[in-house]
């Protein structure tokens, strides 16, 4: 599943307890496999028993690895935990396990949906094809709330590079977003 | 410490229908993305180093060591231990160890009274620096 390359960052992310980030690129190869498998059997991995805990075993592994990207890792650690992040969730969301399914929000307060943070996570690892990937499914999705539908936007076409070197994208959402600005006379009167 | 605090005419269902079913998706790791998020902004001001912050998403995520407290306002005022059981019914099944659940009931009279006095003491202050 990862080029020479790339298992080579996979194995550069920090150590977590029961977690040897050496055979992290065959582990997360296996658990896709796996996936695919049971894809073509027509079977939700979801809703086997056998590969649950392989499943929440990628999810916490993307939390924590989440958690250090955000806190800010050297360089090489950040940059590898990004993108096993980013492909943990990206497999996760493929098969709507807990925590993934469409319809949850995708921006709030208190947390990102994964959906947003893969994106983002492998632009952070410096893999702009894959964050290119992830992005998809956010394009053309708009919420009620348009300062998050902005944001959503953006994460969108940063991602997706669609900015072009002249902002024109980027333009259209400030432009947007700029409808949500209310006078300061409006606000103090 | 996971919070769920309600201000509620209906203490037995609000506590049934929302907070046991929101603990359990903390228990059950379906939260853990806003686990971590929650506590990466606490710690901020710490400063620590990347091999602390490793550590203590690991633990926080793998050993997950949450304790939960619901807060709930009831009536009548009097409040007796029976009714106390039988508001916090189900609550074991979310953790059976009962130093990590803790439940506080508040009489609902004296909450919309703090609410109101709250209110006004917010309203006093705006007016007085002619925000």
């Amino acid at each position: 599943m990862f080029d020479a390359a790339t298992a080579e960052l996979i194995r550069g992310a920090p150590a977590l307890s029961g977690v040897d980030p050496l055979v992290l690129p065959q582990e997360l190869t296996r658990v896709y496999s796996d996936l695919v498998v049971l894809r073509l059997k027509g079977t939700s991995a979801a809703d086997d028993p056998d590969h649950l805990p392989a499943l929440q075993r990628l999810k916490r592994i993307a939390d924590i690895y989440e958690g250090a990207v955000d806190a800010g890792a050297e360089r090489n650690a950040r940059r590898a935990a990004a993108f096993v992040a980013a492909t943990a969730h990206q497999i996760l969301g493929q098969i709507q396990v807990p925590g993934y399914e469409s319809g949850q929000a995708l921006l709030e307060p208190d947390a990102i949906h994964p959906a947003i943070a893969a994106p983002l996570l492998f632009l952070i690892a410096e893999q702009n094809a894959d964050a290119r990937e992830a992005a998809r499914p956010l394009g053309g999705v708009r919420i009620e709330n348009r300062l998050r539908s902005a944001v959503i936007e953006s994460v969108f076409d940063l991602a997706t590079e669609r900015y072009g070197g002249n902002f024109g994208a980027c333009g259209e959402v400030t432009s947007r977003s700029c409808e949500c600005r209310r006078p300061v006379d409006h606000i103090c009167s | 410490m996971i919070y769920e605090q309600k201000c509620t005419d209906h203490p037995r269902d609000e506590f049934r229908d929302k907070v046991l079913k929101s603990f359990l998706e903390w228990k059950e790791h379906k939260r853990d993305n806003q686990l971590v998020q929650a506590v990466t902004g606490l710690v901020e001001r710490f400063n620590l180093t990347d091999n602390e912050h490793l550590a203590l998403y690991d633990r926080l995520v793998q050993v997950h060591p949450l304790t939960f407290q619901a807060a709930l306002t009831v009536t009548p005022p009097i409040f007796d231990a029976p009714r106390c059981v039988s508001l916090f019914s189900g609550y074991a099944d979310i953790t059976p160890d009962i130093a990590n659940r803790l439940g506080d009931a508040f009489p609902l009279p004296n909450i919309r009274n703090w609410f109101s006095v709250f209110a006004d003491s917010v309203w006093n202050k705006i007016e007085a620096a002619n925000v």
